[in-house]
Protein backbone atom coordinates (compact mmCIF):
# COMPACT_ATOMS: atom_id res chain seq x y z
CA UNK A 1 0.00 0.00 0.00
CA UNK A 2 2.57 2.55 0.86
CA UNK A 3 4.90 1.67 -1.97
CA UNK A 4 1.83 2.20 -4.54
CA UNK A 5 1.22 5.28 -3.20
CA UNK A 6 5.25 6.11 -3.08
CA UNK A 7 5.17 5.19 -6.97
CA UNK A 8 2.20 6.95 -7.83
CA UNK A 9 3.23 10.18 -6.09
CA UNK A 10 6.60 10.13 -7.68
CA UNK A 11 5.21 9.46 -11.06
CA UNK A 12 2.98 12.26 -10.59
CA UNK A 13 5.61 14.07 -9.63
CA UNK A 14 8.02 13.20 -12.62
CA UNK A 15 4.79 13.90 -15.06
CA UNK A 16 4.88 17.73 -13.59
CA UNK A 17 8.96 17.64 -13.95
CA UNK A 18 7.94 16.41 -17.82
CA UNK A 19 5.64 19.13 -18.24
CA UNK A 20 7.70 21.91 -17.11
CA UNK A 21 10.61 20.92 -18.99
CA UNK A 22 8.78 20.69 -22.23
CA UNK A 23 6.73 23.75 -20.89
CA UNK A 24 9.85 25.95 -20.13
CA UNK A 25 12.00 24.37 -23.54
CA UNK A 26 9.57 25.02 -25.92
CA UNK A 27 6.95 27.98 -25.01
CA UNK A 28 8.54 30.40 -22.41
CA UNK A 29 10.48 32.93 -23.98
CA UNK A 30 14.42 33.22 -23.94
CA UNK A 31 16.25 35.30 -21.14
CA UNK A 32 18.63 38.00 -23.00
CA UNK A 33 21.19 35.49 -22.28
CA UNK A 34 21.83 32.50 -24.11
CA UNK A 35 21.97 29.45 -22.57
CA UNK A 36 20.02 31.26 -19.70
CA UNK A 37 16.17 29.89 -18.28
CA UNK A 38 14.04 29.98 -15.50
CA UNK A 39 14.90 26.50 -14.42
CA UNK A 40 11.62 25.28 -13.17
CA UNK A 41 11.76 21.99 -13.18
CA UNK A 42 14.20 22.00 -10.22
CA UNK A 43 11.12 22.45 -7.90
CA UNK A 44 10.01 18.89 -8.78
CA UNK A 45 13.81 17.71 -8.31
CA UNK A 46 14.09 19.67 -5.13
CA UNK A 47 10.34 18.31 -3.76
CA UNK A 48 11.53 14.53 -4.47
CA UNK A 49 14.14 15.44 -3.10
CA UNK A 50 12.82 16.84 0.35
CA UNK A 51 9.98 14.09 0.07
CA UNK A 52 11.95 10.55 -0.54
CA UNK A 53 15.51 10.70 -0.62
CA UNK A 54 18.99 10.85 -3.18
CA UNK A 55 18.13 7.80 -5.17
CA UNK A 56 14.64 8.88 -6.20
CA UNK A 57 16.12 12.13 -7.13
CA UNK A 58 18.59 10.96 -9.15
CA UNK A 59 16.31 8.33 -10.88
CA UNK A 60 13.42 11.26 -11.32
CA UNK A 61 15.95 13.84 -12.67
CA UNK A 62 17.37 10.78 -15.22
CA UNK A 63 13.82 9.91 -16.13
CA UNK A 64 12.59 13.71 -16.46
CA UNK A 65 15.43 14.60 -19.08
CA UNK A 66 15.24 11.03 -21.14
CA UNK A 67 11.48 11.16 -21.29
CA UNK A 68 11.41 15.09 -21.61
CA UNK A 69 13.50 15.27 -24.38
CA UNK A 70 11.82 12.13 -25.85
CA UNK A 71 8.88 14.31 -26.07
CA UNK A 72 10.37 18.11 -27.04
CA UNK A 73 11.95 15.88 -30.16
CA UNK A 74 15.84 16.64 -28.99
CA UNK A 75 16.73 13.72 -27.59
CA UNK A 76 20.39 12.60 -27.79
CA UNK A 77 21.32 16.28 -29.46
CA UNK A 78 23.09 18.30 -28.45
CA UNK A 79 20.57 20.01 -26.32
CA UNK A 80 19.33 16.82 -24.68
CA UNK A 81 23.54 16.57 -23.75
CA UNK A 82 23.40 20.22 -22.26
CA UNK A 83 20.12 19.77 -20.34
CA UNK A 84 21.06 16.01 -19.08
CA UNK A 85 24.39 17.23 -17.92
CA UNK A 86 23.38 20.86 -16.11
CA UNK A 87 20.30 18.52 -14.44
CA UNK A 88 22.53 15.53 -13.22
CA UNK A 89 25.12 17.45 -11.62
CA UNK A 90 22.80 20.33 -9.91
CA UNK A 91 21.00 17.41 -8.76
CA UNK A 92 24.04 15.42 -7.24
CA UNK A 93 25.23 19.75 -6.10
CA UNK A 94 21.73 19.83 -4.03
CA UNK A 95 21.67 16.10 -3.05
CA UNK A 96 25.13 16.84 -0.83
CA UNK A 97 24.19 20.17 -0.32
CA UNK A 98 20.78 18.96 1.26
CA UNK A 99 22.19 16.20 2.85
CA UNK A 100 25.31 17.72 4.75
CA UNK A 101 24.13 21.26 4.92
CA UNK A 102 20.09 21.47 4.95
CA UNK A 103 19.17 23.40 8.70
CA UNK A 104 21.88 26.05 7.34
CA UNK A 105 21.19 26.49 4.26
CA UNK A 106 17.10 26.87 3.69
CA UNK A 107 15.71 25.46 0.04
CA UNK A 108 16.28 28.33 -1.23
CA UNK A 109 19.84 28.28 -0.53
CA UNK A 110 19.86 24.22 -1.43
CA UNK A 111 18.35 25.63 -4.96
CA UNK A 112 20.77 28.76 -5.39
CA UNK A 113 23.69 25.77 -5.37
CA UNK A 114 21.47 23.66 -8.00
CA UNK A 115 20.91 26.48 -10.16
CA UNK A 116 24.58 27.93 -10.32
CA UNK A 117 25.52 24.06 -10.63
CA UNK A 118 23.47 24.13 -13.55
CA UNK A 119 24.69 26.79 -15.35
CA UNK A 120 28.40 26.32 -14.59
CA UNK A 121 28.38 22.77 -15.77
CA UNK A 122 26.76 23.78 -18.91
CA UNK A 123 29.20 26.16 -19.55
CA UNK A 124 32.69 24.22 -19.49
CA UNK A 125 30.72 21.39 -21.21
CA UNK A 126 30.03 24.36 -23.82
CA UNK A 127 33.91 25.24 -23.55
CA UNK A 128 34.28 21.96 -24.77
CA UNK A 129 31.77 21.83 -27.55
CA UNK A 130 32.23 25.56 -29.34
CA UNK A 131 36.55 24.51 -28.60
CA UNK A 132 36.82 28.20 -27.67
CA UNK A 133 37.39 29.50 -24.27
CA UNK A 134 35.61 33.02 -24.94
CA UNK A 135 32.01 30.96 -23.82
CA UNK A 136 33.31 31.92 -20.12
CA UNK A 137 32.96 35.36 -21.16
CA UNK A 138 28.82 34.43 -20.46
CA UNK A 139 29.67 33.59 -16.49
CA UNK A 140 28.75 36.75 -14.81
CA UNK A 141 25.74 37.08 -16.64
CA UNK A 142 24.67 33.15 -16.19
CA UNK A 143 25.45 33.70 -12.15
CA UNK A 144 23.49 36.95 -12.01
CA UNK A 145 20.53 35.45 -13.21
CA UNK A 146 21.10 31.95 -11.24
CA UNK A 147 20.37 33.95 -7.94
CA UNK A 148 16.91 34.90 -8.64
CA UNK A 149 15.89 32.21 -10.28
CA UNK A 150 17.55 30.05 -7.80
CA UNK A 151 16.36 31.41 -4.74
CA UNK A 152 12.60 31.72 -6.27
CA UNK A 153 12.64 27.60 -7.04
CA UNK A 154 13.50 27.05 -4.13
CA UNK A 155 11.37 29.03 -2.01
CA UNK A 156 8.67 27.80 -4.43
CA UNK A 157 9.77 23.91 -3.45
CA UNK A 158 9.23 25.38 -0.19
CA UNK A 159 5.66 26.29 -0.47
CA UNK A 160 4.74 23.14 -1.89
CA UNK A 161 6.30 20.82 0.35
CA UNK A 162 4.60 22.38 3.05
CA UNK A 163 1.36 21.95 0.75
CA UNK A 164 2.37 18.45 0.48
CA UNK A 165 2.81 17.46 4.55
CA UNK A 166 -0.88 18.29 4.65
CA UNK A 167 -1.54 15.56 2.64
CA UNK A 168 0.82 13.45 5.05
CA UNK A 169 2.25 12.07 1.49
CA UNK B 1 12.34 32.69 4.70
CA UNK B 2 16.08 32.83 4.19
CA UNK B 3 18.78 31.98 6.58
CA UNK B 4 21.80 33.71 7.31
CA UNK B 5 24.25 31.04 5.49
CA UNK B 6 21.66 31.61 2.42
CA UNK B 7 22.53 35.20 2.12
CA UNK B 8 25.89 34.40 2.57
CA UNK B 9 25.53 32.52 -0.60
CA UNK B 10 24.07 34.98 -2.40
CA UNK B 11 26.77 37.42 -1.51
CA UNK B 12 29.31 34.97 -2.29
CA UNK B 13 28.19 34.49 -5.57
CA UNK B 14 27.47 38.01 -5.95
CA UNK B 15 31.24 38.45 -5.89
CA UNK B 16 31.99 35.64 -7.89
CA UNK B 17 29.81 36.98 -10.57
CA UNK B 18 31.77 40.26 -9.85
CA UNK B 19 35.30 38.92 -10.30
CA UNK B 20 34.38 36.84 -13.27
CA UNK B 21 33.18 39.75 -14.78
CA UNK B 22 36.57 41.40 -14.24
CA UNK B 23 38.60 38.66 -15.19
CA UNK B 24 36.47 38.39 -18.18
CA UNK B 25 36.85 42.57 -18.90
CA UNK B 26 40.89 42.07 -18.42
CA UNK B 27 40.04 38.94 -21.00
CA UNK B 28 39.26 41.20 -23.42
CA UNK B 29 41.52 43.72 -23.06
CA UNK B 30 44.46 41.79 -23.03
CA UNK B 31 43.38 38.99 -25.08
CA UNK B 32 39.92 39.12 -27.10
CA UNK B 33 41.04 42.52 -28.88
CA UNK B 34 44.37 41.56 -29.36
CA UNK B 35 43.98 37.89 -31.26
CA UNK B 36 41.03 38.61 -33.10
CA UNK B 37 39.74 34.96 -32.17
CA UNK B 38 43.07 33.86 -33.47
CA UNK B 39 42.10 34.53 -37.32
CA UNK B 40 44.85 34.79 -39.84
CA UNK B 41 45.37 36.07 -43.26
CA UNK B 42 46.19 33.69 -45.86
CA UNK B 43 47.38 34.72 -49.03
CA UNK B 44 47.41 32.99 -52.42
CA UNK B 45 48.81 33.63 -55.99
CA UNK B 46 48.01 31.70 -58.82
CA UNK B 47 45.97 29.61 -56.20
CA UNK B 48 48.93 28.50 -54.25
CA UNK B 49 49.24 29.81 -50.42
CA UNK B 50 52.22 32.39 -50.48
CA UNK B 51 51.85 33.94 -47.15
CA UNK B 52 50.22 33.77 -43.76
CA UNK B 53 49.70 36.11 -41.48
CA UNK B 54 48.26 35.97 -37.69
CA UNK B 55 45.89 38.85 -38.15
CA UNK B 56 47.53 40.68 -35.14
CA UNK B 57 50.16 41.84 -36.34
CA UNK B 58 50.55 45.11 -38.13
CA UNK B 59 52.00 44.67 -41.63
CA UNK B 60 51.94 47.78 -43.75
CA UNK B 61 53.50 46.63 -46.94
CA UNK B 62 53.15 43.25 -48.28
CA UNK B 63 54.32 42.60 -51.14
CA UNK B 64 52.94 39.63 -53.17
CA UNK B 65 54.33 38.70 -56.77
CA UNK B 66 51.55 37.77 -59.34
CA UNK B 67 51.86 37.98 -63.02
CA UNK B 68 51.33 41.51 -63.97
CA UNK B 69 53.29 42.78 -60.67
CA UNK B 70 53.85 43.75 -57.09
CA UNK B 71 50.44 43.88 -55.15
CA UNK B 72 51.13 45.61 -51.66
CA UNK B 73 48.40 44.03 -48.92
CA UNK B 74 48.06 45.97 -45.78
CA UNK B 75 47.47 44.41 -42.14
CA UNK B 76 46.37 46.91 -39.48
CA UNK B 77 44.23 46.80 -36.52
CA UNK B 78 42.52 43.54 -37.21
CA UNK B 79 41.92 43.93 -40.58
CA UNK B 80 43.31 43.78 -44.07
CA UNK B 81 43.34 45.97 -47.34
CA UNK B 82 44.50 45.31 -51.07
CA UNK B 83 47.11 48.76 -50.44
CA UNK B 84 47.60 49.09 -54.30
CA UNK B 85 47.87 46.66 -57.22
CA UNK B 86 49.22 46.59 -60.84
CA UNK B 87 45.84 45.43 -62.21
CA UNK B 88 43.66 48.24 -64.22
CA UNK B 89 40.53 48.20 -62.66
CA UNK B 90 41.47 48.03 -58.78
CA UNK B 91 38.48 46.77 -57.73
CA UNK B 92 40.48 44.92 -55.21
CA UNK B 93 41.66 48.25 -53.73
CA UNK B 94 38.24 49.66 -53.78
CA UNK B 95 37.16 46.77 -51.69
CA UNK B 96 39.09 48.34 -48.97
CA UNK B 97 39.37 46.57 -45.33
CA UNK B 98 38.16 43.33 -44.54
CA UNK B 99 38.00 41.79 -40.78
CA UNK B 100 35.57 39.04 -40.31
CA UNK B 101 35.75 35.54 -40.75
CA UNK B 102 35.96 33.82 -44.46
CA UNK B 103 35.75 37.68 -46.13
CA UNK B 104 38.00 37.35 -49.48
CA UNK B 105 39.51 40.20 -51.48
CA UNK B 106 40.05 39.15 -54.77
CA UNK B 107 42.20 40.03 -57.09
CA UNK B 108 41.60 38.48 -60.59
CA UNK B 109 43.37 40.00 -63.10
CA UNK B 110 46.67 39.48 -60.97
CA UNK B 111 45.62 36.21 -59.43
CA UNK B 112 45.78 37.29 -55.45
CA UNK B 113 43.79 36.15 -53.08
CA UNK B 114 43.85 37.51 -49.85
CA UNK B 115 41.15 35.58 -46.95
CA UNK B 116 40.76 35.95 -43.32
CA UNK B 117 40.85 32.48 -42.45
CA UNK B 118 40.73 30.66 -38.68
CA UNK B 119 39.50 31.53 -35.89
CA UNK B 120 35.65 31.34 -34.48
CA UNK B 121 32.86 33.35 -35.46
CA UNK B 122 32.07 36.36 -32.50
CA UNK B 123 28.34 36.40 -34.07
CA UNK B 124 26.06 33.80 -33.23
CA UNK B 125 25.52 31.75 -35.62
CA UNK B 126 22.20 30.05 -33.95
CA UNK B 127 20.91 29.76 -30.17
CA UNK B 128 19.67 25.88 -29.43
CA UNK B 129 17.81 25.44 -26.05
Amino acid sequence: MKSTRKLMVLSFLLAAGIVLYIVEALYLPSLPVPGAKLGLTSITTLIVLVLYSWRECLLHVVARTVIGSVLAGTFLTPVFLFSFTGALMSALVMILVYEKLYGKFSLAGVSLTGATTHNMAQLILAVFFVGHPGVFFQMPFLILIAIPTGVFNGVAAGYLVQRTAALSI
Amino acid sequence: MLTRYDKVLICFLLFLALLSFAICAFGVKFEGLKTFGGREVVIFVSGREVARYPLVVKRERIEIEGPLGTSLVEINGGKVRMLTSPCPNKICVGQGWIEGPNQVIVCAPNRVIVKIAGGRGDELDAVSR
